[in-house]
Parts: C-alpha cells; sequence; structure tokens
C-alpha cells in the first residue's frame, strides 16, 4: 500500500507538471505579450523596457527554468492586466469555484440516488422509463443553455430568483441545479445499470432467502457493490465537473476561477491562464488520487501492490 | 435485450433528427436564404413575421439577419466540425488501442500512461488554453477536439484487442504465417469497429456540446459565420424582451444530440453508461 502510494503520489506530480510545461511553451508559441500590452504608438524603445521588465527579453531556456522554479514558490508572474501576483488572484476565486461544484455534485448525486432507490423499491417499470426519458434529455442539453432556460423562467418571468453574481443561498440555487442536472444524467444512468447487474448476483438471492425485507437488502447488501463502479465515475467527474463549472460561472457571472480563467484568456493575460490550468489539474489530480485510495477501502479485494 | 426507452420514443427520435438534418440541408437550398445579410431595419422580428412581401419563418435576430438561414448553416458549422473531429479521434483511438493490447509492454504503458495524462485536465480545459494561445480558429477547434477525444476509443479498442489476440482464429491464422500487420487488419479491427461505432456515435453528440460551449465562451467557432453556442451567446442580451434568440438555437442542439444519443442506445442496451463501466473495470 505504501509502495502504489508512493508511485501514485509521483505520477500525480509529473501529471501537474507535464500540465504547467505544456502551458508554459504554448504560451512561448503565441508570440510577445510585451506587444499586446502596450498601446499602438509606443516605440521600440518603451516595448525593449517593457519586455526587460516582464523578464522576456531572457533566453527561452532561462524562462522556463525561472518559471519552473518561481512556480515550486507559487509563483506564476504578475498578472498583466491588474499587475499583481496571478496564483492569489486564482485562488481568492477558489471557493466559488468549490461551493459551486460540491453543491451541484452532492445535488446531483442526491437526486439520483433518491430516484433510482425508488425505481428498485417500487419496482416500477413506468417510473424506471420516465427516469431515464429524463436521463436522456438532460445529457442532450448543453449545461449553459439549461442554465439560460432557469435563468429566463425563474428569473426573468417568476421573478423567484436572482441570476446573477455570488451572494446567498438564492444566489446559489440556479448555477447549482444547472451544473447538477448533467450530473444527475450521468448517476441515473450508472445507477440503473450497477443496480440491474447486481440485482442478479447471488448474494442477492442468499439475502433473500436468509429473510431479508426488500428494502433491507437493497440498502444493506446491493447499494454497497452498486456503489463502487459510481465511485470512480464520480471522482473522474468531479474534475469534468470542474471543467463544466468553466461555462456554468460565465452564464450566471459567478465569480470563480472558471470566469477568471474565460476572462484572462479574451485579455491574453498570460500568467492568471498559467495559475488557474494550474490550480484545477492540481484539484483534479489530488479529487484522483484519493478516488483510487477511496476504492481500496470500499472493496477489500482491491489490493494495490 | 430490448432498448430500454420505448420505441415511440424511437420514432421520436428519429423525428427530430431527421428534422433538423433536413433544415440543415434542405434550408441552403431555398431562394430566400442569406445568413449573412443584415438590414437594421428589420431586426429582431419575431418568428412568422411578414415584412416587405417576405416571411421571416423564425424571425431575424438584431442585426436582421435571417434566423432559419443561420440556424441551417450553424448546424453545417457544427456538424463538420464535429464530424471531423469523430474521425480524428476514432483512428488515433483504434490504432493506439489496438497497438497497446497487442504488443503489451512498453508501448502499453506508454499509451495507457498518455491516457491518463490526458484525463488528468478536463477536455475543456485544454482546449480554452490552447485556444487561448493560438487564437480561435476553426481548423485549430477541430484538430484540437480531436486530439483530446481518443481516450474512450482508445482504452476500449485495447481492452478487446487484449482478449482478441488470444482467440482461436487469430492463432490460427498465426500458425499459417500471418504477421501482425495482417493479423491486426483482418481479424482483430473487423471486430473492434461496430463498437468504436456506437461510441463514435455517443462522441459526436458530446463534441457538439463542447464546441457549443466554446462557441459560447466566444472560443470556437468566430462572427459572422454562425455557431449555435454564439448565437445563444448573442441572444442572450436579449433574453428578456426576446427569448427566441437564444431558446431556438438551442432547440437545435438538443433535436440533434438528443436524436443521436436516442437513436445510439438502441445498439447497445444500457448504451454510453455501459461503455463508460466496461472501459474503467477494464482500466484495472
Amino acid at each position: 500500500m505504501t509502495r502504489y502510494l508512493a508511485r501514485r503520489l509521483v505520477q500525480a506530480a509529473l501529471t501537474v507538471f507535464g500540465v504547467v510545461t505544456a502551458v508554459f511553451f504554448l504560451v512561448e508559441l503565441s508570440g510577445d505579450p510585451a506587444a499586446l500590452l502596450l498601446p499602438t504608438e509606443a516605440t521600440p524603445e518603451d516595448l525593449a523596457r517593457l519586455r526587460e521588465s516582464l523578464g522576456l527579453d531572457e533566453p527561452l531556456l532561462v524562462r522556463y527554468l525561472t518559471f519552473l522554479g518561481n512556480a515550486v514558490q507559487g509563483d506564476f508572474g504578475d498578472s498583466f492586466r491588474q499587475r499583481v501576483p496571478a496564483l492569489p488572484l486564482v485562488l481568492e476565486r477558489l471557493p466559488a469555484t468549490i461551493e459551486l461544484a460540491l453543491s451541484a455534485f452532492l445535488l446531483g448525486i442526491g437526486m439520483a440516488f433518491a430516484a433510482s432507490l425508488a425505481v428498485r423499491l417500487t419496482r416500477s417499470e413506468r417510473l424506471r422509463t420516465g427516469l431515464l426519458w429524463v436521463a436522456f434529455t438532460f445529457q442532450a442539453i448543453p449545461t449553459f443553455f439549461f442554465g439560460l432556460i432557469l435563468i429566463l423562467v425563474f428569473s426573468v418571468w417568476l421573478g423567484w430568483l436572482p441570476s446573477l453574481g455570488r451572494g446567498g443561498l438564492d444566489h446559489l440555487i440556479l448555477p447549482a441545479f444547472s451544473l447538477a442536472t448533467f450530473e444527475l444524467a450521468l448517476y441515473l444512468r450508472l445507477l440503473n445499470s450497477a443496480f440491474l447487474q447486481e440485482q442478479t448476483q447471488d448474494y442477492v438471492r442468499t439475502a433473500y432467502a436468509k429473510g431479508g425485507g426488500r428494502a433491507w437488502v437493497l440498502v444493506r447488501h446491493v447499494l454497497p457493490n452498486a456503489l463502487l463502479p459510481i465511485v470512480t465515475i464520480a471522482g473522474i467527474n468531479l474534475g469534468v465537473l470542474l471543467g463544466g463549472a468553466i461555462v456554468t460561472e460565465t452564464v450566471f457571472s459567478w465569480p470563480g476561477v472558471g470566469r477568471l480563467i474565460v476572462q484572462s484568456v479574451s485579455q491574453r493575460d498570460y500568467p492568471v491562464i498559467l495559475a488557474g490550468v494550474f490550480v484545477i489539474s492540481l484539484v483534479f489530480v489530488v479529487i484522483n488520487l484519493l478516488v483510487d485510495l477511496l476504492y481500496a477501502v470500499l472493496d477489500p479485494r482491491v489490493r494495490y501492490s | 435485450m430490448r432498448a430500454p426507452l420505448g420505441s415511440w420514443s424511437m420514432a421520436f427520435a428519429a423525428a427530430m433528427l431527421a428534422t433538423i438534418l433536413a433544415v440543415i440541408i434542405v434550408v441552403p437550398l431555398l431562394p430566400f436564404y442569406d445568413p449573412y445579410e443584415q438590414d437594421i431595419m428589420s431586426g429582431l422580428l419575431r418568428p412568422g413575421t411578414e415584412q416587405d412581401g417576405r416571411l421571416y419563418v423564425l424571425g431575424t435576430d438584431f442585426l436582421g439577419r435571417d434566423m432559419l438561414s443561420r440556424i441551417a448553416l450553424a448546424g453545417r458549422v457544427s456538424l463538420m466540425i464535429a464530424l471531423s473531429a469523430v474521425a480524428i479521434s476514432l483512428v488515433i483511438g483504434v490504432l493506439l488501442g489496438l497497438l497497446a493490447g497487442w504488443f503489451r509492454g512498453p508501448v502499453e504503458n506508454l499509451v495507457m500512461g498518455l491516457a491518463d495524462l490526458q484525463l488528468a485536465v478536463p477536455r475543456i480545459l485544454v482546449v480554452i488554453a490552447v485556444t487561448a494561445v493560438l487564437g480561435p480558429d476553426l481548423v485549430t477547434l477541430t484538430i484540437l477536439l480531436g486530439l483530446t477525444s481518443w481516450v474512450s476509443y482508445g482504452r476500449v479498442a485495447r481492452a478487446m484487442a487484449l482478449s482478441l489476440r488470444e482467440r482461436e482464429f487469430v492463432l490460427s491464422a498465426t500458425t499459417q504465417g500471418a504477421g501482425t500487420g495482417w493479423n491486426l487488419r483482418r481479424h482483430v479491427l473487423p471486430n473492434v469497429m461496430p463498437q468504436m461505432l456506437i461510441l463514435a456515435s455517443y462522441e459526436l453528440g458530446q463534441i457538439i456540446v463542447i464546441e457549443a460551449a466554446l462557441s459560447y465562451l466566444g472560443l470556437g467557432v468566430q462572427p459572422p459565420v454562425p455557431s449555435w453556442g454564439l448565437m445563444i451567446a448573442e441572444g442572450q442580451q436579449f433574453l428578456e424582451v426576446e427569448p427566441y434568440l437564444s431558446l431556438l438555437p438551442g432547440l437545435a442542439i438538443f433535436m440533434l444530440v438528443a436524436g443521436a444519443q436516442f437513436l445510439s442506445q438502441r445498439f447497445t442496451p444500457e448504451g454510453a453508461a455501459d461503455a463508460d463501466l466496461t472501459a474503467l473495470r477494464r482500466r484495472r
């Protein structure tokens, strides 16, 4: 287990390193950011001065090594636009993104569990088909478009909920629900097929034979086994959720990391983009690591060597 | 096994798909088709309005451009991007997956390592980062979506190649002197392809949705070329007065994606969700 943990940690670190390196060289490909920052009437001397102050006049390898050295210390350079360190700028947006992603995650998986359990307990074919319909429908609606429909109905027409920004719980409802529907669809389908597969196993028949009631067998025996694939998907999906949050944040003007990255892209504010990509991939890698470890706890048969 | 959803819903899905495909294919052939002509005087006309002896079936946008024409052209653009991206990722994924499953060893480690690296970052983030740098462009976008979408094909192809290489018909071919190339081409590939095409039909919808999201953010298709995502974004500022501007292109995405995904369910009992599960199980 310790060796496995060590290997996974090294793997995770390598992944983050790979991502950051890739983004650095991409930014290099894009040409001269100094030229973008100055007004068109700037003289060549102005340009040279700015390049020097930004450290752009060094050779590529030197800049890359400097960049790596600084990045290890959490320094991604100053934002071109705001003239303040980029990483704190990103980190100060992180709570908003985590708040949104986590509420959407819990909301989505909670609704999916409630619905699937209801289907298994009632054994209603009509309910099952209806829910699958809902799942398929939601999976075909882009999250950002569904968000827009929510705004239209609940903010514009009914006037019940605010459509923009972050604040109290009422600000969270629409974006979280909109992001959760994507989750809901996936988990409904997964839980449905996982339950179906587990339901035919021998241990279920044994549990019934021992006199277990339907609800007891379902919750005590089937659920833990059906949970296993869901945990893996949920872990991977939490990252997708972070990606989806990028778009949802823009729809609802939610002040999170995703919206910051999108804004920085249009302003060509590379240090902020770099720091943002770094933070999101770090979160993603850590989640995946935790999921793999959780997997070992949930399934005693999984022994990592 | 019976399809999870009834046959009447399949008919409905087919009808939706047929309708949107008909719009995409037929509208550009009609005499009034012009997705670019601006006329401020006839801006923001509601669907069904008649002006200057001309009927605007789906109305006009804020620049007075015909919505029906724009939705049709945007559909062509979306489909072209998605089909090309799916083709690129299918070829890469099948190739890498088969090589990994056939040769095992270092090749397999390399391919699976690449797949893990790819999965370590959300697809949309990669596309955003690259677009930020190279600038938004149709060809770049297509290639990027293709390059970042091969993992699901690769994983499933590898898993299938692993078991196929041990099968009798392959062993029999090998004992008769068949080489790697012959075996892969004649025996493994044909057995892998059906599964790959099912995955592709699911991925097609996903890529259309991602492209729409990127265009919505202003990082995909650039104006004046229409795209459904871009049209939704343009319409959002008029959401309170003229919601149809955003709703119509959204409906178009839904019809295409839902239609394609419902139909792909016909070929697998639990569809892509099952494929996801299979791929994950085999990851271990």
